[in-house]
């Protein structure tokens, strides 16, 4: 199967006051045509920032450092990264062979627009179409969505909307132009947990059925279960576990994959074991050092932990760990008494 | 607002009973006043005799009806002195306002949106001399350079001898409109330039680069129309000046406005001119703040519709 | 919990001096400050004596600035004007500070009723023309230097009000609030002692501000000859000379200088009050505004931090 998208030892950093911040630390990632790419992580780890990097709509003050971000179309490879932000081939990307679905809805759609008009704009960007023509296509991929009254809410404004409903709209956006690749920042953080499970089928039932590529940024890791095929999962802006979900999921190897795993409380569980979580804080981009990122966390670490760059290793059937605790089996040692450093 | 209005009004006529000349007896003309028992009558009509509540609301009435008063420094109807000086002010207000809104609306725009760049440095730097210098010392200087030295336009008031179209007069119009449009660009282009930074960083700017939109269209359907908001509200509240006129480029253009008539009227301590012009302005104040309203519900239509989310 | 500690005082004197705009501002209003207090010293004229020999005379290098239609040599009646335009400028910013900080207080702390009326006056306040609500005042109470300071506080005090008024309104719902209430602490001593320390920036900053605001009020009063009387030179009496058009027209001297003196020191204040507030409080700063407040800015984002996570 190839690859829609690759990226390779991305690095973004933002410009705060004098300094810069390195969000993104060398984040290489291969996404298979037609599969569900989970990237999953804590608050700040960067996600966020590489769906941006991915369509160039970083912020003002971000910029890509250095590594490719390759896009594979059908008939040529683009590197995204040295096409201009607002030029021509990258906004015929934008919407049109990769759409985004944004977290905060509310914000995220024109309060002075009705929200018909809203993914009628993206649609007659990249095709020639009349109003009316356009007008159809959008109230039939309400319909499609599960939007009620089509006809009537497409001259709705967002704020007449509930979160669901705003929601199903954005994913109108960023599909109405059936672009291969859709990435999702969080698209249902916001909202409760029925709703949650419904846009999530919604999800992948178009990924299914129309054999897109799908990228969902979330930090719940319930919801990656359901919906993932592959795994990657983040921390302080590096990828530091890779794999299908059955991998990842089942036989984590990361010390911060399993404590990430261990916290998600459980149906099944005992009611009295208590719900762990993972010790300490996450340190800010700016006081990264060298070592592994998790150092100051991992119940496991060791001196050689704090030194220098931590590979990624790969183990069976493209399982990939950066982690120099783990054995050639890809086996963590057990954790010794004295094992919890600041 | 109309409790708003009842109480300005309140308030000024309770002022004005502190100065020398009762707010009622300005109601009455010199003329009628010359006349002892017509004096009588005319005093007892209006409710000099009555409690004062009476008397404000017999005050009120009569400015519905019209009656504005008199000057006490030239006996004319005060209606009268109006009517000559509000199409002077409004002329020179009018035509500042639509100039330097509609520059002030397109320099912001490019400012802000190529944040950073030639447009935006050079507004800036303008705008932060042009708040400290002031407004009449540019038209004294635009006078003295263009009117006096270069003689390209007339050195003040608003028609010469044997002027009697509209085109005619335009020479006048010229620098006093500049002066004026000149001293409101500044805080306007401030205004409308940080209220583009503010929208230009709003999340769906930036689902509508996520479109693929080209950025021209970002910045005028998306980021333009979201801005207008506070420079309306800007705009709105310069319409007082309307009537309260440009005191000080019309003193300095000797503009036949009605700032000069306040300035006179202050001059020589002619309190029911004052009056009437503070009114006036307190009601166009009123009526401004009543169109920000308007505005901001069309504008904005979580305002129009009552934002509920369900 | 406040930042209000000596040493905090001298990071922030330290990031003002590396604020240039800032600087510039300090430098140019030491300068006129010095020169409007020595002026004695530096001109060598009396501002008030009539040479009737030398009238209207263009700038040499016996008079520097000329002299006026009554031979008065205005070097120093410009360095005289601004002394007392600088005086009237503080004093008149000074009182109106207080006027509204009083009343935002009061206002931002109790609410209710009160809160309302004056919320409501100060929008109309704000609203009308300030020169005419000036000058509506005028008529009423007439002209002199304590009237025009004491009319200039009266319609200016409505931007230092909603200042402290919505620092009051925020602050009071802050937890330490709570803790000195449940102190037993009296109104009183809350707002004076633990809150009003707190709102210090924004009004030192809304006091520089307004001095450059009252400059150029009494200037364009005076021009029209309704504000401080002739008796007392002020920069803006001095620019009424240019009233006369003979006067805009050949005597540029007469009111270009004393023009200038006031764009100058206007700039001058203008760019302390940046620096300032760059300084003191960097959320209120003017997107784009270069400052080179650095280290300090790091360290509230820091700080911050720490508290919120």
């Amino acid at each position: 199967m190839s690859n829609i998208l690759e990226l390779k030892d991305v690095n973004v950093s933002f410009a705060v006051e004098s300094d810069r911040l390195h969000i993104l630390r060398d984040v290489s990632l291969e996404v298979p045509r037609g599969s569900f790419l989970c990237v999953v992580g804590e608050s700040g780890c960067g996600k966020s920032v590489t769906a941006q990097a991915i369509v160039q709509l970083l912020p003002d003050n971000g910029k890509v450092d250095s590594g490719n971000i390759r896009y594979f179309d059908q008939n040529e490879t683009l590197e995204i990264n040295t096409l201009e932000k607002f030029g021509a081939k990258m906004r015929s990307l934008r919407g049109a062979k990769i759409g985004m679905i944004f977290q905060d809805t509310l914000s995220s759609l024109n309060p002075a627009h009705r929200v018909g008009r809203q993914v009628a704009e993206s649609l007659r960007q990249h095709l020639d179409l009349s109003k009316e023509e356009a007008k159809e296509r959008v109230i039939e991929l309400f319909k499609k969505l599960g939007i009620p009254d089509p006809e009537r809410r497409y001259d709705a404004y967002p704020h007449e909307f509930s979160g669901g409903m705003r929601q199903r709209v954005m994913i109108a956006i960023a599909t109405i132009c059936e672009p291969d690749l859709v990435i999702a920042d969080e698209p249902t953080t916001a909202l409760d947990v029925t709703i949650q499970a419904q846009i999530m089928t919604l999800l992948k039932d178009l990924q299914k059925s129309a054999g897109k590529t799908f990228i969902l940024i979330t930090h719940n890791m319930a919801l990656v279960s359901e919906v993932a095929d592959h795994v990657a999962v983040m921390y302080l802006g590096r990828v530091v576990e890779y794999g299908k979900v059955d991998q990842v999921l089942r036989n984590p190897r990361h010390p911060y994959t399993q404590a990430l795993l261990q916290s998600v409380p459980s149906l099944e569980a005992d009611k009295h074991v208590e719900l762990k979580t993972v010790e300490g804080q996450t340190p800010s981009p700016a006081d990264v050092t060298d070592g592994c990122e998790f150092a100051g966390r991992c119940p496991l670490v060791s001196a050689a932990c704090k030194e220098g760059v931590i590979p990624l290793r790969t183990f069976a059937e493209n399982h990939q760990v950066r982690c120099i605790r783990l054995d050639d089996k890809g086996n963590l040692p057990k954790p010794d008494k004295a094992g919890k450093n600041v | 607002m109309i409790p708003m209005a009842f109480s300005i009004s309140a308030i000024i006529f309770f002022a004005s009973r502190l100065s020398p000349i009762d707010p009622l007896n300005s109601l009455i003309s010199p003329d009628a006043a010359a006349d002892p028992t017509n004096l009588a009558i005319l005093k007892e009509r209006l409710g000099f005799n009555d409690p004062i509540i009476v008397q404000y609301f017999n005050w009120l009435m009569e400015m519905f009806k019209g009656n504005f008063g008199y000057s006490i420094q030239s006996g004319q109807p005060i209606s009268e002195i109006l009517a000559l000086r509000m199409p002077a002010t409004l002329e020179l207000v009018l035509a500042a306002l639509i100039i330097s809104t509609t520059l002030a609306l397109l320099i912001g725009l490019i400012a802000g949106a190529n944040r950073g760049g030639l447009t935006d440095k050079t507004s800036r730097a303008l705008a932060a001399v042009g708040i400290s210098v002031p407004d009449f010392f540019i038209g004294l200087a635009l006078l003295n350079v263009l009117a006096y030295r270069l003689s390209w336009f007339p050195t003040g008031q608003r028609i010469s001898p044997g002027q009697e179209t509209f085109l005619d007069r335009l020479p006048h119009l010229v620098l006093p409109v500049a002066t004026l449009s000149i001293a409101m660009l500044a805080v306007l282009i401030r205004y409308t330039r940080n209220s583009v930074l503010d929208t230009i960083n709003r999340d769906f700017v930036k689902t509508a680069r996520s479109k693929g939109l080209p950025e021209w269209k970002v910045m005028w359907s998306h980021v333009f129309r979201n801005s207008l908001g506070p420079v309306m509200v800007l705009i709105a509240f310069r319409l007082p000046l309307l009537v309260g006129g440009a005191v000080l480029v019309e003193a300095v253009f000797q503009w036949p406005g009605i700032g000069d008539t306040i300035v006179e009227a202050v001059t020589v301590s002619d309190y029911p001119v004052i009056m009437v012009v503070s009114l006036l302005i307190a009601v166009a104040i009123l009526f401004a703040s009543f169109l920000v309203d308007i505005a901001k519900s069309i504008l904005d239509p979580r305002v129009r519709l009552g934002a509920t989310t369900e | 919990m406040t930042d209000k500690v000596p040493s905090t005082a001298r990071l922030l004197a330290a990031n003002f001096v590396r604020n240039t705009a800032g600087m510039v501002g300090f430098l140019i209003i030491f300068l006129v400050v010095t020169s409007a207090i020595f002026a004695e010293q530096i001109s060598g004229y009396d501002p008030n004596l009539m040479d009737g020999m030398s009238t209207s005379m263009s700038p040499s290098t016996d008079h520097l600035m000329g002299t006026d239609q009554l031979g008065r040599d205005m070097f120093s009646r410009v360095l005289y004007g601004g002394r007392n335009s600088v005086l009237i400028g503080v004093t008149a910013s000074f009182l109106g500070n207080l006027i509204g900080t009083v009343l935002g207080a009061i206002a931002g702390y109790l609410g209710g009723k009160l809160d309302t009326i004056f919320i409501r006056l100060s929008e109309l306040f704000m609203t009308f023309p300030q020169l005419v609500l000036v000058l509506i005042f005028v008529t009423f109470l007439g002209q002199g230097v304590s009237n025009v300071i004491i009319i200039f506080a009266i319609t200016g005090w409505m931007t230092t009000f909603r200042l402290v008024r919505s620092e009051f309104l925020s602050l009071r719902e802050e937890a330490f609030v709570e803790a000195d209430r449940a102190f037993g602490f009296s109104k009183k001593r809350i707002i004076f002692r633990h809150l009003l320390p707190n709102t210090m920036s924004p009004i030192v900053v809304a006091f520089t501000i307004n001095i450059a605001i009252y400059i150029i009020a009494e200037a364009g009063l005076s021009f029209l000859g309704l504000g401080v009387p002739v008796t007392t030179p002020t920069w803006g009496n001095l620019l009424a000379a240019a009233q006369a058009p003979v006067v805009v027209e050949q005597y540029w001297w007469l009111w270009v200088f004393p023009a200038t003196a006031i764009i100058v020191f206007v700039t001058g204040v203008n760019f302390i009050g940046d620096g300032l507030r760059d300084v003191l409080d960097p959320r209120q700063r003017t997107r784009g505004s270069k400052s080179t407040f650095k280290s300090a800015l790091k360290e509230k984002l820091i700080g911050t931090r720490e508290r919120n996570s």
